[in-house]
């Protein structure tokens, strides 16, 4: 009983994680079928927010709010440059984005170098839960991911453009017919799937080093949430996470955590072939 | 080709969805002595018929008996290994690969020069021989369509309307080179096109809210007084 | 069904065009490479080597990509097994000196070919194809990277492993400069040969006809899937045997060889010679090289820089590859000077 809350705890923090990273790739993904190669420079792009805003001495909530603005406006600027030229093909999308992301990868580290960025996260003791100390910059993030997990939904339900877009994910000749502009919605849900993954960024951080690579080892993950949660289903992604967070960090137990990566993304691959559809498709 | 063709023979064959009869007993014989040809108004069951036949459809009752072989309800692909092959309204070719290549994808067996030369020819296509599908003109796919399905070696061809969106031509074109076909094969064709029928010399059956009202040579079935009010009449 | 796809002959198939101007290229290249060492020795020769062997790793990859329309990302994966194949069979196992270079050759082959058999009946039986396909296989080599790295004790970890013996068999070795360059020579020469004849036959047009319409191939009788997944495991085979002799030529292994910029490369090797053709696949790895060479000389981080806006330029400038659009370029102004008189 003791381990299992520590078990719970992590496994938690993992799924929150992926809960993060992939919310802004469902959106993109499910609404433009586009698969978003770049999606791990966003993170990357929060990441080193945080290192410039603690760099001119701001703190970490500045940070917190500035990075989805920073994926935001990046993510907008791209979108009309290049990503709306290339719906229609999703293999020049994936190439497209593909040479986006190695461009951006490479600027980052030619203005910050290759080593290890050090930021500084806000709550650096532990917090006793039943017993166990736990760190309490993890119990924040697991808040934090849940907390923003259901404004995402709230924004989906609730809004006009929540409602746009979703029905531009259920059928996009459908909802231009009634009045969607394509255009207008591609972009911002494009931006705001930035955001997210921006403010993922921001969030892993003090969790990881933070280099011009980073985001790399969130994108596979993010896709394969989405592909096993269904795409285009904001709560496919919970299910997805859910999945692959709790079985990563179960075998992480047992073997070394490369490959308990390696082996819940083969597993994923086996699922694709079972349920072509996901988990919870929209 | 000194292959024996089976008749292909239906039984009462009957298909209701529902509680609507699209076919209702329905007895006719085809054999590779006659160019056979299905018509009747829109809604008569002609589809319905062939997609029996060529197994997309299960048959509510009756049979259908290709020699001794009983297919009604067999799967669509085992029908189409007894050698009983289908072309589509619209035409499905391959349109990056060329007339000759089409016909190589489609082959069930390695093509001689001779049968290729020969399935060239009956379909017309024998200048076309290297032109990519796609530039081919709506008729010729038409024909390089049926052509694909007679590289197959088939014993049974079933048509469904192939002169849809042929000109005068190339209708003329397609019945001439549908003639040359008799004895060897079976040819099943759906039809709209009084005049293509006429030219086709066809023993004709003709369809009317699923049940066959007359049977027989062409010019019989102009002077029948009851076709003629069902369907020839309204021309 | 299958077995009469491969016995039929190209010469039944293309009568007309027994030797096509891709045929008469490739033997022209492989000539001309064959008196090389005459003018070059040494280490230049050995790097000249390597690029015989990501030649036949891009050529790998186009016998896949460009014949089925199907992009992998993940193709350094099976360049990697192949590498670390060789590697660890001839490092970590005590095996007879005059068969361990083959051991390790058809240990690396045999994986590729095993995992690509295996991710691909998962993906391409369930109905995966288009981008993603591209995308699993991109994860592929994530998943072998990580474990590259992550298991020190086999793999050697970060540092790879150092120590891989010549390519030698039975007492014949192919250390010097010369002997592993017609090595690799005929090794590449072989099999870009017999690509071209085997893709001129049934089996590249039904590989076409898939990329038309799939369900009409299923239709006339072909089991589609299975077709594509032998080509793709022949693709890996192919990808392995290049690393292989790689990791055999230089001596080691190390993360980057089984490493999403490889992966990545070698697209572009495939796309500047045209994907589909083949022979360009070889010419694309020596052009691209030849770029790198210079570029890397004057900003060794730029070339990352280089191969995204690449990427970028082959969608939005020229979609059917440099090639084609330079083809493209000059059938036009032909056609305009033709209109002018």
């Amino acid at each position: 009983m003791e381990a299992l809350i520590p078990f719970s705890l992590n496994a938690l923090t993992l799924i929150s994680i992926l809960l993060m990273v992939s919310m802004g790739m469902a959106i993109i993904f499910g609404l433009m079928n586009v698969i978003n190669l770049a999606h791990g420079e966003f993170i990357t792009i929060g990441a080193f927010t945080l290192v410039v805003v603690q760099g001119l001495g701001g703190n970490f909530w500045l940070a917190l709010i500035a990075a989805p603005i920073v994926g935001y406006i990046i993510g907008l600027a791209l979108e009309k440059a290049l990503i709306a030229r290339i719906y229609e093909n999703p293999l020049h999308a994936i190439l497209v984005t593909w040479g986006l992301s190695l461009i951006l990868q490479q600027v980052i580290q030619l203005i910050f170098g290759a080593s290890p960025q050090s930021i500084t996260g806000p709550f650096p003791g532990s917090i006793d839960i039943l017993g166990v100390a736990y760190p309490a910059y993890r119990l924040f993030l697991i808040a934090f991911a849940l907390a923003t997990f259901a404004a995402t939904i709230l924004v989906f339900k609730k809004t006009k453009f929540g409602l746009d877009l979703r029905a531009s994910i259920q059928s996009s000749e459908m909802a231009s017919v009634m009045g969607v502009n394509p255009d207008k919605i591609n972009a911002r849900a494009f931006a705001s799937g930035a955001a997210l993954a921006a403010l993922a960024g921001v969030l892993l951080a003090p969790l990881t080093a933070v280099t011009a690579y980073m985001g790399i080892n969130y994108l596979a993950r993010s896709f394969f949430v989405v592909l096993v949660g269904g795409a285009g289903s904001i709560s496919g992604v919970a299910a997805g996470s859910g999945l692959i967070g709790s079985l990563e960090t179960a075998l992480s137990y047992e073997i070394p955590t490369t490959v308990a990566q390696a082996l819940v993304l083969a597993l994923a691959i086996v699922i694709l072939r079972f349920r072509p559809q996901g988990i919870l498709p929209a | 080709m000194t292959v024996t063709i089976p008749l292909l023979s239906l039984r009462n064959v009957s298909r209701s969805f529902g509680t609507f009869k699209a076919v209702t007993d329905v007895s006719e014989d085809f054999g590779p002595e006659e160019l056979n040809c299905i018509i009747g108004p829109n809604g008569a069951g002609k589809s319905t018929l062939l997609n029996m036949i060529c197994g997309t459809l299960a048959v509510s009752s009756g049979s259908i008996h290709f020699g001794d072989e009983s297919i009604g309800g067999m799967s669509g692909d085992k029908i189409a290994r007894l050698g009983i092959a289908r072309k589509f309204q619209v035409p499905s070719v391959f349109p990056s690969l060329s007339v000759v290549e089409n016909f190589h994808v489609s082959a069930s067996n390695a093509l001689s020069a001779n049968e290729l030369d020969e399935i060239l020819s009956t379909v017309n296509l024998s200048v076309d021989r290297d032109t990519t599908a796609s530039e081919l003109p709506h008729g010729k796919k038409q024909w390089l369509e049926i052509g694909m399905a007679l590289s197959m070696q088939p014993k049974v061809l079933l048509l469904d309307e192939p002169t849809a969106g042929l000109s005068v031509d190339e209708t003329r074109a397609t019945s001439e080179f549908l003639r040359t076909l008799r004895g060897k094969v079976t040819v099943v064709v759906i039809e709209h096109d009084m005049a293509f029928v006429r030219d086709l010399k066809a023993h004709t059956m003709v369809l009317h809210h699923g049940k066959v009202i007359a049977s027989g040579s062409f010019e019989d079935i102009e002077n029948n007084d009851l076709v003629r009010d069902v369907y020839l009449g309204r021309r | 069904m299958t077995t009469t796809i491969l016995n039929t002959t190209p010469g039944q198939i293309t009568r007309k065009q027994k030797l096509g101007p891709a045929s008469i290229i490739a033997i022209g290249i492989i000539l001309a490479l064959l008196i090389l060492p005459a003018f070059v020795q040494g280490y230049t020769l050995t790097s000249y080597r390597d690029v015989l062997l990501f030649a036949l790793f891009a050529l790998s990859l186009d016998l896949f990509w460009g014949k089925t329309g199907i992009l992998s990302f993940g193709h350094a994966t099976f360049f990697g097994l192949g590498a670390y194949g060789m590697a660890i069979m001839s490092i970590h196992f005590s095996i007879d000196p005059a068969i361990v270079s083959l051991v390790g050759l058809l240990a690396g082959v045999g994986m590729a070919a095993l995992v690509a058999l295996i991710v691909g009946y998962f993906i391409l039986y369930g109905g995966v194809r288009g981008a993603y396909f591209t995308i699993v296989t991109l994860a592929l080599t994530l998943i072998a990277n990580h474990v590259a790295v992550g298991w020190p004790s086999v793999t050697g970890g970060d540092s790879g492993l150092i120590g891989v013996p010549p390519f030698s068999i039975l007492g014949w070795s192919f250390a010097d400069p010369i002997s592993s360059y017609y090595l690799a020579l005929i090794v590449l020469g072989a099999c870009l040969l017999s690509s071209m004849w085997v893709m001129s036959g049934r089996l590249g047009l039904i590989l076409t006809a898939i990329q038309d319409d799939e369900i009409k191939v299923q239709t006339l009788g072909y089991k589609t899937p299975l077709l594509l997944l032998m080509t793709f495991a022949a693709s890996a085979a192919m990808a392995a045997l290049a690393g292989g002799l790689y990791a055999a030529g230089n001596g080691f292994v190390a993360p980057d060889m089984i490493a999403l910029l490889l992966s990545t490369e070698v697209i572009i090797w495939v796309a500047v010679g045209g994907s589909g053709t083949l022979v360009g696949a070889v010419i694309g790895t020596a052009i691209v090289w030849w770029l790198q060479q210079k570029i890397s000389s004057i900003n060794a981080s730029a070339w990352p820089i280089v191969i995204g806006t690449f990427f970028i330029l082959l969608v939005l400038v020229f979609p059917k590859g440099p090639a084609a659009f330079v083809l493209d370029k000059v059938k036009k102004l032909r056609r305009d000077k033709e209109d002018d008189r």
